[in-house]
């Protein structure tokens, strides 16, 4: 099997003089459900029940289906319409209170991916990876895919934590029934490996809330933005990663110039530093040290605020070997956190945090937080760490010092980066240790009542949580140096993806990437278009594209959304709720066939895990099997939980402009938009009823969260360290990466949106002017950038506007061209809490390597060869 | 031209009959895919070209904003010099509907100046940049 070698090197040819000349090959894929829609056809597939809602209009020729933005974390209410039946322009929802009508460049022009050329359209598969791609009929791609996982069981072992053998690696942009459903399927068959992407990008945020609030998620939302007096926005570059809300924050600075204040904390001046008052540059790694000298500030220049720490908070820290958990360590003093403080003077801090850092600006900040109504936004600057949860805590601490929480204008809010890491897969349990429902898998009480909830019998779902991603990713690849970091590390051999590119997202990946090349892993990967991940699978499974499928978004402030189905999909593209409910019945009859009695008894969880959604997968797929999925998720599972969406039935989300913020314990309070402010006792219904039934009658505030037995928000108290890999003599800079704002991630969606793939086709390093000039390095000359685990060549970007302090260089991670892709350099030591890895810093050396010159965009594409397709970058041997 | 604007109007609710034809970009897109990285970028090359248009959009609320030169002018192989109105209205949908139920064919620079978009004044005041915090190092 395979290419002949004449193809092979027809091909390539074919290729490098197509690369030279910047000509993009089109060969027409023989086989494969063409994509693009006859001149007449009707792209048009909207339900009756959303025509019937105010998410649906008629203006002319245009019909319009109201849903949500997926390109960021913000939720932005985004207006599909369809000119004579095809997806053709996006507008903004202007009653949202979320974008008011404004959309960023992403957003507007989503609409172009829909019928584009590259979508996948029919199930491929390969036996062996050195083999073409055949199309496949969906009953066959179940069939193997339940054969497959069946051996890869049987391979592997029964443990604590279930199947070793298996694992899913879902997605913060899938649907929250999606998350919720897969991650049922898998708790079902008997594993916890469950993972998804929000593990690289949110997890220490939750880390931060479970620690500080004793449950997860913010406790107000962006409209604090417009009441507050000053925006403290540290490790996040909102204007080009939220550009909305960094709308929302220039209106409020551009109408009061003098009294609304933007601080901007990072080690790189962004974009979003154009309308700062203050930039605080500091080395990067050293904020832990930055953010405690900003308490100290507080605190002795007794700026807190007395009543609300006396009676809402306590103080608290971990001691390891001391204290049995992590999330609770011990209680201490107020004194003691005064003590501890006392090291973290001003000028202990700025001589650590270099910069433009003094202890005069220290203070002058201090005293402004402390003083005036304020909101912390951040985002991956501080979750990519592995001190991530320490430094959400300390951010958190300087709110609860001085009150700045629970009252407009004043929050502590941690932005997601991806539209539903927070509805999907914090709250619909889509990572290894926790459950839908804001419930944890080690806690008995929580499997007994999803037990319950699902019918499936009582330990179905295993006791301990599942690998991390990081470890999920080592158990394929499964090298020596894997074995001894992580000690009884067990071998995954089946792994089932969805709508995430892990293989361009992971860091330190090329060992990864080696790993999937074997044939002892058989990868399922779940996409619409082909990617640096697709290239190892051996099953690719075509799915429907948003708005061509239903389902809700959570977003950052706690607020869900519906996108209703708009857009017919493309050839045989499917839900992947219609991909579980067939391929779980599959596999429930092949289970019922085995021998080994462990084996066999899983067919009936398997069979229940789906039962009630059968006829709706069969009758309707695009509409019915999302709303049931979605009732069950609300109103079984969500009911009674502080993250309560009981009330937010599919009716109320076509009815608002805006969703559903929880606790939305009713539909009374659902249809009014939900809850806005959380722990306000008279605000948060939750809240109310707590104060109640513990008698906290003249509590103001209180902290439900189910670990603070005390009622009250936890000070913590956290040392300064380090990064895990600080520059040294052989590695002088520090590599950090980060995203602009044309691409998504991986791009493998932007960069088929001519606009955003014309203005940035590659990526680039940023280097400071200074160390440019000592290395002689000019702008757009390419660059070496070395680290201890890969290299990558980059065009400079050399601003004297923007970029990184000097001994730092930083790179956008959205590229697929090999040479430029950047996670074969990063760090992949994780946080020991949230194991979130580190990509944010790591050592790395640079150096000029060719004078400017034209480079070749890279997309991953799939390719007719005899026999069958493969992707580009298989037959490219530069790309490999 | 007036017969587009009024097909535009028309358009605002049968939307679909005023995109206006596109323009050749006066340096074709074949010969700027050959220059460095750097300067295929419209914002970076035009800063040097049309140095004017450029620092009045910098100082505008669109470039704080990162509404940049393709979200109006669109792409090299669907270049227009003047933008068809209907690419104001992903955000500013109400605007435009309004402004053309009351005047009909009008376009949002016939008042607010074409890359400032503001009634008055020359645009944000104060724009920072890297050299404002830290001239040290940069």
């Amino acid at each position: 099997m395979g290419i002949g070698r004449r193809d092979f090197l027809k091909k390539s040819a074919a290729l490098t003089a197509a690369s030279l000349v910047g000509v993009n090959l089109k060969i027409k894929a023989d086989g494969i459900a063409p994509v693009e829609a006859s001149a007449g056809e009707n792209l048009a597939q909207i339900p009756e029940e959303v025509k019937r809602s105010p998410a649906y209009k008629k203006e002319g020729n245009i019909e319009w289906v109201r849903g949500v933005c997926r390109f960021c974390g913000t939720g932005c209410k985004v207006w599909l319409g369809l000119r004579n039946g095809k997806p053709a322009i996006i507008r903004g929802e202007k009653n949202s209170q979320i974008n008011f009508g404004f959309l960023c460049m992403k957003g507007m022009l989503f609409y172009k991916i829909f019928r584009h050329p590259d979508r996948l359209t029919q199930p491929l598969y390969r036996k062996s990876k050195d083999e073409p791609f055949k199309p496949i009929s969906w009953e066959k791609a179940f069939d193997i895919m339940a054969d497959e996982m069946i051996k890869a069981i049987k391979k592997g072992e029964w443990t604590p934590f279930g199947w070793s053998g298996i694992a899913y690696y879902g997605s913060g942009q899938a649907l929250t029934e999606e998350t919720y459903l897969f991650q049922k399927l898998f708790r079902c068959i008997g594993t916890n490996h469950v993972e998804g992407n929000p593990r690289l990008c949110m997890a220490s945020a939750v880390g931060g809330y479970l620690t500080s609030f004793g449950t997860d998620e913010p406790a107000g939302g962006y409209a604090d933005f417009d009441k507050a007096q000053t925006v403290f926005i540290i490790g996040s570059n909102t204007a080009e990663c939220h550009p909305i809300l960094y709308r929302r924050i220039m209106k409020n600075k551009l109408a009061n110039p003098g009294g609304y204040m933007v601080i901007n904390v990072d080690p790189r001046v962004s974009p979003t530093s154009k309308i700062a008052d203050i930039h605080m540059q500091f080395k990067p790694g050293t904020d832990l040290a930055l953010l405690n000298a900003m308490a100290h500030v507080i605190v002795k220049e007794g700026l807190y605020d007395k009543e609300f720490v006396s009676k809402y908070c306590s103080f608290h820290i971990y001691t390891k070997g001391k204290d049995k958990n992590p999330l609770i360590g011990h209680e201490v003093s107020f004194e003691e956190y005064k003590r501890f403080l006392e090291k973290y003077t001003p000028e202990y801090a700025a001589e650590i945090c270099g910069g433009n850092i003094t202890p005069e600006l220290i203070r002058k900040v201090a005293r402004r937080f402390a003083t005036t109504r304020t909101v912390s936004i951040w985002t991956m600057g501080l979750n990519q760490r592995t001190r991530g949860v320490w430094v959400n805590n300390l951010v958190t601490n300087l709110h609860l010092l001085t009150g700045n929480i629970c009252k407009d204008g004043a929050d502590a809010l941690s932005l997601t980066g991806q539209p539903n890491a927070c509805g999907g897969v914090r709250e619909g349990g889509g990572l290894c240790h926790i459950l839908p429902g804001h419930r944890v898998v080690k806690n008995p009480k929580h499997r007994a009542q999803l037990e319950k909830i699902w019918g499936v019998p009582k330990g179905t779902i295993p006791p301990k949580p599942g690998y991390h991603t990081v470890k999920m990713f080592s158990a394929i690849s499964y090298t020596e140096e894997d074995r001894k970091r992580f000690p009884g590390l067990k071998p995954i051999h089946f792994i089932w993806i969805e709508e995430t590119s892990p293989l361009q997202s992971l860091p330190n990946m090329k060992r990864f990437r080696e790993g999937f090349a074997r044939d002892d892993v058989f990868v399922v990967v779940t996409d619409i278009f082909p990617t640096r991940t697709t290239e190892f699978a051996n099953l690719i499974l075509p799915a429907a594209f948003h708005f061509e499928k239903t389902g809700v978004y959570g977003c950052t402030e706690r607020r869900s959304q519906l996108t209703p189905k708009a857009v017919k999909a493309p050839g045989q593209a499917m839900p992947e709720l219609w991909q579980i409910v067939e391929f779980a019945q599959v596999l429930a009859k092949k289970l019922k066939r085995e021998r080994d009695p462990k084996l066999r008894a899983r067919a009936a969880a398997v069979y229940q895990c789906v039962a009630p959604f059968i006829e709706a997968a069969k009758k309707d797929p695009w509409w019915t099997l999302s709303k049931e999925v979605w009732h069950e998720y609300a109103q079984k599972v969500t009911k009674g939980r502080d993250s309560t969406l009981a009330g937010a039935t599919y009716e109320v989300l076509l009815e608002r402009p805006d969703g559903v913020q929880w606790p939305a314990p009713t539909v009374e309070i659902a249809r009014k938009g939900g809850t806005l402010r959380r722990f306000v006792v008279g605000k948060d219904p939750l809240a109310t009823e707590f104060a109640k039934k513990h008698g906290l009658t003249d509590w103001k505030v209180v902290d439900y969260g189910h670990l603070h037995k005390d009622h009250k928000f936890w000070i913590w108290l956290r040392p300064y360290k380090g990064p895990a890999e600080p520059p040294d003599a052989e590695y002088p800079f520090v590599l950090s990466t980060g995203r602009v704002i044309d691409h998504w991630h991986t791009a493998s969606m932007t960069g088929r949106i001519p606009e955003l793939a014309g203005d940035y086709p590659y990526a680039w390093v940023e280097i400071n002017p200074k160390d440019a000039q000592r290395l002689g390095i000019q702008p757009g000359d390419l660059v070496l950038v070395e680290t201890r685990r890969g290299k990558n060549i980059l065009p400079a970007r050399i601003s004297t506007d923007e970029g990184p302090m000097e001994g730092m260089v930083f790179v956008y991670w959205y590229d697929q061209e090999k040479s430029r892709m950047i996670n074969f350099c990063t760090l992949d030591a994780f946080d020991p809490g949230s194991k979130q890895p580190e990509f944010k810093i790591c050592a790395c050396r640079i150096k000029k390597y060719a004078p400017a010159q034209p480079l070749k965009s890279f997309l991953v594409k799939l390719e007719k060869v005899r026999g069958g397709y493969l992707h580009n970058a298989e037959l490219d041997p530069n790309e490999r | 031209m007036k017969v587009k604007t009024l097909s535009l109007f028309a358009g605002l609710f049968l939307v679909g009959s005023g995109v206006a034809m596109a323009d050749q970009h006066p340096l074709p897109p074949n010969v700027i895919a050959k220059l460095p990285p750097q300067q295929q970028q419209c914002r970076v090359c035009h800063q040097q070209t049309t140095p004017k248009v450029y620092k009045e959009w910098a100082r505008s609320r669109h470039a704080v904003a990162n509404v940049r030169c393709f979200q109006c002018h669109g792409t090299l192989e669907d270049f227009h010099k003047t933008p068809p109105i209907e690419k104001c209205m992903a955000c500013h949908f109400h605007e435009v509907e309004t402004m053309q139920k009351k005047k009909p064919g009008m376009k949002c620079w016939d008042c607010h100046q074409e890359h400032v978009f503001q009634f008055h004044g020359e645009g944000v005041k104060n724009i920072k940049t890297a050299k404002d915090f830290n001239p040290a190092q940069y």
